[in-house]
C-alpha cells in the first residue's frame, strides 16, 4: 500500500469532513452549554452552575418524564424482540408470494408518516375508552412503540433467516428433538445478531421519539419529547431537560465509542 | 420450517386491525361533519374534501415538498461524499468515524432544534462569542436544520452499501485505463444506488411529514402539512379536516411503497 501523501484533494476532504462534524455536533455543544449556563432563560450567558444538573433529580414532572421514557421503551424493546422473533419465524416459512405480501404490510408502520401512525393509533384507541376510562397514557404509547419498532427487528431477523442453512433445523427434528425445542437451541442462537440488531435499532427509535408519542400519550403521562414539547417558551421549561440530555448524549458516545476505538486497537495488536 | 407458517398469523391479525382499522375511520370521518370523534351528531359532508384545495392546504403541501426536497438533495450532496471519502479511504478505523457521524442522533431531536433556534435568534447566547444571526422564519433556517437532523440516516446506508461493493469492479475499470472519475460514475455510482435510494427515502419521507422544525423554526411563516395535521388533531379537534389531510399523505406514500416494491422485493433496502 502506497504511504498517503499530502495533496490538496485530501486536504479538502478532511476539511469537509471537519466542517459536517462540526455542525453535526454544534447542536450538542451549545445544549451542552446551556446546561451549565446560570441563566435561566437561555439567551446569555451570566455564569457556570451545576443546579440544573441537581434539578433533575428534584423536579418530579421532569423525572417522571424519563422514567416512563425508559419504561416504554424497555417494555416495547423486549416484546418487539420477543414477538418480532417469532413473527419473522413464522414469515420466513411462508411461501414466496405470501412473504412478499407480508413485508409489504410489514413496510407500512416503517414507510408510513409519524404524523400519521401517531393519529392512527390515538383514533383506534379512542375507540376503546368508553370501555377503558383513563386508556391513554402508559398503554397507548406502548401499543404504539409496539407497533412502529416491531417492523424493524424482523426487517433485522428476516435476512439473518435466509442465511440459515434449513438443514440444521431437520437434522435437529430428524434426531427426535422436538420443534419449540429445536427452534430454541438451534434457530434463534443463530438468528441472534439479528435480533441484537434489530432490538437495538428498536430502542434507539423509541427512547428519541417524538410525534408518535405526542398523539398516543395523555392523563399526565408523557415521556421526555413530549415534556419539552408542551413546556417550550413557557415558564415551566427548565435547562434541567438539557442538563438531562446531555448527561445521556455523554453516556452514549462512552458507550459506543470506547468499543469501536479499542476494537480498533486489538486489531493493531493482532496485524503487529 | 414450513410448520412455523401459523406463528406469522398473529401479527398480521395486528398490522390488519392497526393499520386498516384507523385507515377506515379516517375515511369515514373525512366525509363526515363531526364532533371530534363522536358520531352520534355526525352529519354526511364533503365539504373537507372541496377543501383539499384551498391555497392554504395546497401551499402547505408545496411547503413540505420543497423543504424536504431540497434538504434531500443537500444530503445526498453532503452524505454520499462523506461514505465515499470514508469507505475509500486508507483510515484503520472507519467504523468508528462513521460512528462519530451517526451518534449526533442520540441526542434528543427536540432539544437539538432549539439549540438551532437559539443559535438563529439575533438575541441568544451566541452573542457571547460576537455572533449574532437572524434567520428564524426563513426557509434557509428549515432546511438547514433538517439537513443536519437527518443527514446520518443518508451517511448510514450509503456507507454500508459502498463498503459492501465488490472493489475489483473499480479495479478492473483502472486496470482497463479508464479514468477516476468516469470509473466513478459508470462503476460505483451505479453499484451503490440501492444505498442512496434508501437513503432518500429514510430522509425525505419524515422531512417532508415532520412538524416540529417548522413550528420551531418557521416563525409562523413557514406552515407544513405536518404542522396543519397536528394542528387540526390537538389542537382545533377538528377531526375531519384532519383525517382527509392525512388520507392524502397516505395515498402519496403508498404510491411510493408500491413503487419501492417493483425495486427491492425482500425489504432489505430498509436497513
Amino acid at each position: 500500500m502506497k504511504k498517503n501523501k499530502i495533496t490538496v484533494g485530501s486536504v479538502l476532504k478532511v476539511l469537509f469532513l471537519g466542517i459536517v462534524i462540526f455542525i453535526l455536533y454544534l447542536p450538542i455543544l451549545i445544549l451542552f452549554v446551556l446546561s451549565i449556563d446560570s441563566s435561566r432563560t437561555g439567551n446569555t450567558f451570566t455564569g457556570v452552575t451545576f443546579q440544573w444538573y441537581k434539578e433533575i433529580f428534584t423536579n418530579r414532572s421532569l423525572y417522571m418524564s424519563i422514567l416512563t421514557t425508559f419504561a416504554v421503551a424497555l417494555s416495547a424493546t423486549c416484546i418487539s424482540a420477543f414477538l418480532g422473533t417469532f413473527a419473522a419465524i413464522g414469515i420466513h416459512a411462508l411461501s414466496k408470494k405470501a412473504k412478499e405480501k407480508v413485508i409489504l404490510l410489514n413496510n407500512i408502520p416503517v414507510l408510513n408518516a409519524e404524523i400519521v401512525t401517531g393519529i392512527s393509533i390515538m383514533i383506534i384507541c379512542s375507540f376503546l375508552i368508553p370501555f377503558i376510562p383513563d386508556f391513554f397514557g402508559y398503554w397507548t404509547m406502548l401499543i404504539a412503540h409496539v407497533f412502529f419498532t416491531m417492523p424493524y427487528v424482523i426487517l433485522s431477523v428476516l435476512p439473518k433467516l435466509s442465511e440459515l442453512d434449513p438443514n440444521l433445523y431437520d437434522a435437529t427434528t430428524d434426531l427426535g428433538v422436538r420443534p419449540f425445542r429445536a427452534l430454541w437451541k438451534i434457530v434463534i442462537p443463530s438468528i441472534e445478531p439479528g435480533i441484537v440488531s434489530g432490538s437495538l435499532l428498536a430502542f434507539t427509535l423509541s427512547i428519541d421519539d417524538f410525534v408518535i408519542s405526542y398523539f398516543t400519550s395523555g392523563n399526565g403521562v408523557q415521556n421526555f419529547s413530549n415534556w419539552i414539547y408542551v413546556r417550550l417558551g413557557r415558564r415551566n421549561f427548565t435547562p434541567a431537560a438539557y442538563a438531562y440530555n446531555s448527561l445521556l448524549t455523554l453516556v452514549m458516545l462512552l458507550i459506543v465509542l470506547v468499543p469501536a476505538f479499542r476494537k480498533n486497537k486489538k486489531n493493531k495488536k493482532e496485524k503487529n | 420450517m414450513k410448520r412455523f407458517k401459523y406463528l406469522s398469523i398473529p401479527y398480521i391479525v395486528w398490522l390488519v386491525i392497526l393499520v386498516v382499522i384507523p385507515l377506515i375511520a379516517m375515511l369515514v370521518l373525512s366525509f363526515m361533519d363531526s364532533d371530534a370523534l363522536d358520531f352520534s351528531t355526525a352529519k354526511f359532508s364533503l365539504d373537507n374534501w372541496k377543501n383539499l384545495f384551498q391555497t392554504t392546504y395546497l401551499n402547505a403541501f408545496w411547503n413540505s415538498l420543497k423543504i424536504a426536497g431540497i434538504a434531500t438533495i443537500a444530503c445526498i450532496l453532503i452524505g454520499y461524499p462523506i461514505s465515499y471519502f470514508v469507505s475509500t479511504s486508507h483510515l484503520k478505523n472507519k467504523f468508528a468515524l462513521i460512528m462519530v457521524l451517526i451518534l449526533p442522533m442520540w441526542s434528543n431531536q427536540l432539544l437539538r432544534i432549539i439549540a438551532w433556534e437559539k443559535i438563529f435568534y439575533p438575541v441568544s447566547i451566541i452573542n457571547n462569542i460576537g455572533l449574532s444571526f437572524d434567520l428564524i422564519g426563513t426557509d434557509f433556517a428549515v432546511i438547514f436544520a433538517t439537513v443536519t437532523m437527518y443527514l446520518p440516516f443518508m451517511i448510514l446506508p450509503t456507507y454500508t452499501v459502498l463498503e459492501k461493493m465488490d472493489k475489483s469492479y473499480v479495479e478492473a475499470s483502472y486496470d482497463l485505463g479508464v479514468s477516476r472519475i468516469r470509473t466513478f460514475f459508470k462503476v460505483t455510482l451505479p453499484m451503490s444506488s440501492k444505498g442512496i435510494m434508501s437513503g432518500v427515502i429514510m430522509v425525505f419521507l419524515p422531512a417532508s411529514t415532520g412538524f416540529a422544525i417548522t413550528e420551531r423554526l418557521g416563525g409562523g411563516k413557514i406552515v407544513m402539512i405536518g404542522n396543519i395535521i397536528e394542528n387540526f388533531f390537538k389542537r382545533s379537534f377538528n377531526y375531519n379536516m384532519g383525517s382527509m389531510l392525512s388520507l392524502v399523505v397516505i395515498l402519496v406514500i403508498m404510491g411510493a411503497i408500491v413503487l419501492l416494491s417493483k425495486f427491492d422485493k425482500e425489504g432489505e433496502t430498509l436497513i
